[in-house]
């Protein structure tokens, strides 16, 4: 018993000496900013070899005794020393990260990187943009932050779609937007899924309206073809990574904030029309006098009713914004709710949003992670009726009448709104064509208030995903679904302008379309001494089933219940439904290797399946190479001083297009009725060499920082070559079609980008940065195989023609009014007769002697030479500040709206630009003589106006109080103005209109918003 | 009977180990202190035994402990905590020091012990300019010393200035904030900070004799107190006077369980043990907190 005894003290007192000989140190290394995990940190003393520290950031190393100096490091932070004493407590080391712009870690597809090892042309949008920003949807926001990249509203409706491009339009008949992925499911905005085949609705709904800004965490516009190659076949416009706000590692106390908006929009300019005694005059002057106005009665008629501010209201818009966001030791998670309520400036329109996101990942054991992403929301959006774009004399279209709005500036000011018993007027003796029936004439502020023109949208984008480290392998498993159900609701009574011709029309429409998303993705990490190596190999499939189905009816008798009771409409079109179903199967593969920390190489490559295309033309092979060099690692310029980062960039590859409607390879047919019975009429005449459009891309970059990344510069240089371009080509009569979707030709864009970003004052409690951009690119077709010349648009105002620019105008060059004692014998004819003293002159361009379509020439594109942004924020103690400005310069755009108000006639208003066109005694050059003949066929360029400016988009002072310490809550105030100024020369409510014809857009508002938010 | 032998000797092993570690046994109080306090409490508990022979308090120590009263070093959000004393923090240098001339012919103001003490990005660039090629080659030749642990002072002595613990340069210490001396000791071209119980001797009331405090730029009355290398004096000064340059911060009790006994102990702290503080080098609550600290304990019965 002894014995033993004796035995176990001696174990005992061997082992505590061992114990004591070799000492194991233990303790976690984090990132001092996130809290998150330092993983693959090295720990080491001395010259032993030393320990990394694994998947949480942990690590233990044995020591011979205590105290010990350890030497914690890791690639992009500031090394520490830490010398253990004791070892009570695990040892906890916060590294700081070197604050310079190449040590983001930014998000590329499929993964993150970081910059310093990237070789493509990423920039990166932070969250304190959308934050600033009071735009309802992300697209608002990021005008004028990214060079390269050029936001155009459709319109100024809220809620409605813009356009986006990246590096211009390569593209004629697929689309040219870019790319959306949302924290990895890629969502694009597809042309299939944005109407339900109704018709009569003006605005379509933006489709990022389902992304609530202020969810975004950042996003990263990939520019160029080593980012973009990824994407393969829908990398060829850019791509858009956005990432959503994720709870903090390390931080355990749950922030909580809430915020609310509210503020006041106006039409931001007016325009000069005529009131109502200068338009009675104009009438007395030069036309009929319908009214028979004596001039006492026209000098008493006044102003008169001016139906621009009685179709424009102030509008009121609010929003309120929760979230809550935090972690635990094994999860972190993130919530928010949103609800945004906009009036639009137009009567009766606006747009309605709520939203609900979460963002929760969990460590479920110590090398698999699991998480859920998920957005639910309705948007529903109040539009205008419109006009269908028709060309033929009765249609109000082609009068220039598109919609109710612009209808309101054609009305003559003599008009009143409403009667004397306040009931509507719908007495209009002008009106004789396209608005009244016997004594019945439409009335715009009716037609907006009772007329229905609305989009909802519920939606549900949901991704769920798995990953599994296992060495140094992930693993990584994602399956998503978008689905979204929109439904378009369309109602014009019989008193309605749209409703008048046929007693009342209405319909409703619903499109149906779930995208199933897979991914399974296999990445190595390693370093292993002066190389490092990222791999990615992967698998992904994209499944989308879209169906939809619309009726109209019309004749009604009973409007109550509006669009809701179809039933009574005696008058039935044929019912539209339809499905659509398309699969896209992809192997995706990308190394990125890097040598001495200095010389990165990036190789991608995709392949892609689609059924887009016929069979023999399905695959799509898209690779790329990037390589970059960072030069500031060099000896030789180890000695330059104040020189943070300088790296070089070139990159090379193939990228595709495949955003053209489904089945365009094969022949469809339209189902109608003729007779009484169904028809079918060709929709569209096969083409079974459809295939690809591809678009090489070629950028040489580089990225310089000064004086500790107080001064940023990135300049790129880009070639983009789009072939095999998708184009509609005009066919022959026997063919059955109008025209073809055929890979016809090719695109060119060339242009040069720079950023800078720096800081210009730094102090304790003053902090004020800046950035800047600006970018030009050439655009133009270079080959459009046997195709002539395509002519485009409602008023032909378009030109497809080989050597210029996509969305080139076309039309004649105006030079001037023919003035009295002018001779007229060396004037060309117009119309085979000789001009008069009056009449407009244009230029006969072949020297033909007559004015014809033959004189037409390319009058400007819609093509900007620059587009430029430039934003500053400044920081004072508890005030902040920041303003934004963007612009455009060199684009065109077709005013359609001021060409139909300069046209004069009997019947409606125009603008006040028509007092000094051409009289006997006035010898004006801009305008001929008043009549009421119709505008020449052809446009000419005073109505292709300038499309620059500069917009002050957002100016924004905050201001958070000093609160007691024991307040429980951080407290935010502030002021934004948005659209403040715009500086143009265009001659409408605002040359930003993304088709580039002005045909009576939604003007665009100026907005006052007043918010708080709270912090808890 | 070998195998039995064996459990019984880890049978014993174990239950001795769960005793010293969770330390909560009845009718005992348990307190769990870090080594900086281990000497004020002491002399608390022995006072108060002094007038209830019959309470049983013991000092409980190591990461897993638990404890009826833990003393923590500064305010705490959120828990129920009890304040019973203040301590004052000074930065500090080796005798030793090469650069020790340099360092005293210095008026160490706020904005010298920010620039020397962290790291450069957000301060003000005014100043950096102003002492560009004086004291930054100070700044350049000094490491700077400083805590990780979890009860380490440095955090206050970073809020103190604005900033974060992830602001201060220089190297790490892991273990109790005394180190940080030994570290200064060992390294003699470097700085750092310490509470007054770590940096005078308890028993001659002077500054360690290998210690040198960086002259403040304080007040010349103030200048001699602290000169004077008398704690008392320093404890004085600093509880007399308001002086932004030296942070002080509450030390205070947080409970798992609150009684009779625990309350009678905390009560007799703020109003009798206050005379200790000194002893131990701490300095005594303000008479406002004693108020507020006994008004929040009776709300607790």
């Amino acid at each position: 018993m002894i014995k033993e005894r004796l035995f176990l003290a001696a174990a005992l007192t061997v082992a505590s000496t061992f114990a004591t000989w070799a000492q194991t140190v233990q303790g976690t290394i984090t990132d001092a900013a996130t809290g998150e995990s330092i993983i693959g940190a090295t720990v080491k003393y001395g010259d032993s070899k030393g320990v990394t520290t694994d998947i949480d950031g942990h690590f233990a190393l044995d020591v011979k005794s205590l105290p010990v100096k350890l030497n914690i490091s890791f690639t992009g932070y500031r090394p520490q020393t830490v010398t253990v004493y004791d070892d009570e407590e695990d040892i906890n080391v916060k590294l700081t990260e070197k604050r310079s712009y190449l040590n983001d870690v930014v998000v590329v597809g499929y993964g993150t990187q970081s910059r310093t090892q990237l070789t493509g042309s990423v920039v990166t949008v932070k969250a304190d943009v959308f934050e600033n920003s009071t735009a309802s949807t992300l697209d608002g926001a990021l005008s004028g932050q990214v060079a390269g990249l050029n936001v155009t509203a459709a319109s100024g409706q809220p809620g409605a779609d813009s356009s986006i491009r990246i590096r211009g339009g390569n593209s004629v008949n697929a689309s040219n937007e870019p790319l959306y992925v949302v924290d990895g499911f890629i969502y694009y905005k597809d042309a299939s899924s944005s109407g339900t085949g109704l018709g009569a609705i003006e605005s379509s709904l933006n489709p990022l309206a389902t992304i609530n800004p202020n969810d975004i965490e950042s996003i990263e516009v990939l520019k160029d073809v080593s980012a973009t190659a990824i994407y393969g076949s829908r990398g060829a416009n850019g791509v858009i990574l956005i990432t959503t706000k994720k709870g903090k590692l390390g931080e355990k106390k749950a922030h909580i904030s809430y915020g609310y908006s509210i503020g006041l929009s106006s039409v931001s300019k007016h325009l000069d029309l005529l009131n109502a005694s200068e338009w009675a005059q104009f009438q007395k002057t030069y036309f009929s006098n319908k009214g028979g106005y004596t001039d006492e009665q026209i000098k008493a008629l006044g102003k008169g009713t001016d139906w621009q501010d009685a179709v424009l209201r102030t509008a009121v818009q609010q929003a309120h914004e929760l979230s809550i966001n935090g972690s635990t030791d094994k999860s972190r998670y993130a919530f928010s709710a949103n609800y945004t309520d906009q009036d639009g400036i137009v009567l009766n329109s606006g747009f309605q949003r709520y939203n609900f996101h979460t963002n929760v990942e969990w460590e479920l054991q110590k090398n698999l992670k699991f998480g859920i992403n998920t957005t639910y929301g309705r948007s529903k959006q109040q539009g205008l009726t419109t006009t269908e774009e028709q060309v033929f004399n009765s249609s109000p279209y082609s009068a220039g009448i598109t919609n109710s709005f612009v209808y309101a500036l054609l009305m003559p000011p003599v008009i009143s709104v409403y009667n004397a018993d306040g009931s509507y007027n719908f007495t209009n003796p002008y009106e004789y064509a396209y608005f009244a029936i016997g004594d019945h004439a439409a009335n715009p502020v009716y037609d907006l208030k009772e007329s229905v023109a609305e989009n909802v949208n519920n939606y549900l984008l949901s991704n769920v995903w798995a990953s599994y480290k296992l060495g140094d392998f992930t693993l990584k498993a994602t399956v998503g679904l978008s689905s979204e159900k929109l439904t378009q609701n369309y109602f014009s009574g019989a008193y309605t302008s749209l409703g008048l011709a046929t007693q009342g029309i209405g319909g409703t429409g619903n499109r149906q379309t779930d995208v199933w998303q897979q991914e399974y993705t296999l990445s190595y990490n390693k370093e292993l001494g002066i190389h490092q190596i990222d791999a990615l190999a992967g698998y992904t499939k994209q499944n989308t089933t879209s169906t939809h189905s619309s009726i109209r009816t019309n004749h009604f008798t009973n409007e109550t219940l509006k669009q809701y009771n179809l039933g009574d409409g005696s008058g039935i079109y044929t019912p539209q439904t339809g499905i659509v179903e398309s699969t896209l199967n992809s192997i995706i593969a990308r190394v990125n290797y890097t040598l001495l920390d200095r010389y990165n190489a990036t190789a991608t490559f995709r392949a892609d399946r689609s059924s887009r295309f016929s069979k023999n033309h399905r695959w799509g092979y898209f690779p790329s190479l990037g390589l970059s060099w960072n030069v500031d690692k060099e000896n030789f310029l180890a000695s330059v001083r104040n020189l943070d980062y300088l790296k070089l960039r070139l990159t090379g590859g193939l990228v595709g297009n495949q955003e053209i409607s489904d089945y365009a390879f094969t022949t469809s047919y339209a189902t109608g009725s003729y007779a009484g019975s169904s028809s079918y009429a060709k929709k569209n005449s096969a083409n079974s060499n459809l295939k690809w459009e591809t678009t090489a891309s070629y950028n040489l970059g580089a990225d310089l920082g000064l004086w500790n990344g107080r001064l940023n510069f990135v300049l790129d240089l880009y070639y983009k070559k789009t072939s095999d371009l998708l184009l509609n080509v005009p066919m022959g009569f026997a063919s059955g079609v109008t025209s073809q979707l055929q890979n016809v030709g090719n695109v060119e864009n060339k242009g040069i980008e720079l950023a800078v970003n720096g800081t210009l004052l730094k102090r304790r409690h003053l902090n004020w940065t800046a950035s800047a951009n600006i970018a030009h690119n050439k655009n133009s077709i270079t080959d459009m195989g046997k195709t002539n010349d395509v002519i485009l648009g409602a008023d032909n105002q378009q030109i497809l023609r080989k050597g210029e620019a996509l969305g080139s105008f076309y039309g004649l060059k105006f030079v001037g009014i023919v003035q009295n004692g002018e001779d007229v014998t060396k004037l060309p004819t117009v119309n085979g007769q000789t001009p008069k003293a009056g009449d407009a002159k244009f230029a006969d361009a072949n020297h033909d002697g007559k004015i014809d379509g033959y004189d037409r020439q390319v009058l400007g594109s819609i093509q900007p030479d620059l587009t430029y942004g430039f934003s500053t924020q400044v920081q004072w103690r508890e005030l902040d500040f920041s303003i934004t400005f963007a612009g455009s310069h060199g684009a065109k755009i077709y005013n359609a709206l001021g060409r139909r108000l300069e046209q004069t006639g009997d019947s409606y208003n125009v603008l006040n630009t028509v007092l000094d066109a051409w009289t006997p005694t006035n010898g004006s050059n801009s305008l001929p003589l008043a009549s009421t003949s119709r505008p020449f066929s052809y446009i000419d360029d005073r109505y292709v106006q300038s499309a620059s400016y500069l917009k002050l988009r957002n100016l924004t002072i905050g201001y958070r109080p000093r609160l007691p310490k024991t307040f429980p809550a951080s407290v935010r105030i502030y002021a934004t103005a948005t659209n403040l100024f715009t500086i143009t020369p265009y001659k409408g409510y605002d040359p930003e209109v993304s088709s580039g014809t002005d045909s009576g857009a939604y003007p665009s508002a100026r907005t006052f918003t007043f918010g708080v938010n709270i912090t808890l | 009977m070998k195998i039995k032998g064996f459990f019984t000797a880890i049978a014993v092993a174990v239950t001795l180990t769960a005793s010293a570690a969770t330390a909560q046994n009845d009718g005992v109080i348990t307190v769990k202190v870090n080594k900086a306090s281990k000497a004020l409490v002491e002399k608390w508990i022995e006072g108060y035994k002094a007038v209830n022979p019959d309470v049983q308090i013991a000092l409980v120590s190591g990461k897993n402990a638990d404890a009826d009263l833990t003393l923590v070093n500064q305010h705490q959000e959120g828990v129920n905590v009890t304040y019973v004393g203040r301590y004052a923090l000074l930065p500090v240098t080796s005798t030793e020091n090469p650069l020790l001339n340099d360092i005293q012919k210095k008026e160490w103001k706020s904005k010298d012990i920010k620039n020397l003490f962290f790291t450069a990005e957000d301060l003000d660039e005014e100043y950096e300019e102003e002492v560009e090629g004086k004291h930054n080659k100070l700044k350049d030749k000094l490491t700077v010393y400083s805590g990780s642990s979890k009860t380490s002072l440095s955090g206050i002595f970073a809020s103190h200035f604005g900033r974060t613990i992830d602001d201060l340069r220089g190297n790490r210490i892991a273990g109790d904030d005394l180190y940080l001396l030994s570290a200064i000791e060992e390294d003699k071209a470097s700085v750092t900070f310490n509470a007054l119980s770590n940096l005078y001797d308890l028993s001659s009331r002077t500054l360690r004799s290998d210690l040198v405090l960086l002259p403040l730029g304080v007040k010349a009355s103030q200048r001699e107190a602290l000169r004077s290398g008398n704690l008392d004096e320093t404890l004085e000064l600093i509880e007399n006077e308001d002086i932004d340059l030296i942070p002080v911060e509450d030390i205070g009790f947080t409970y798992n369980s609150f009684d009779t006994d625990i309350d009678q102990f905390l009560q007799w702290i703020i109003r009798d043990g206050q005379q200790y503080n000194h002893a131990a080098g701490f300095l005594h609550l303000t008479n406002k907190e004693v108020e507020s600290q006994l008004k929040l304990l009776a709300q607790n019965n």
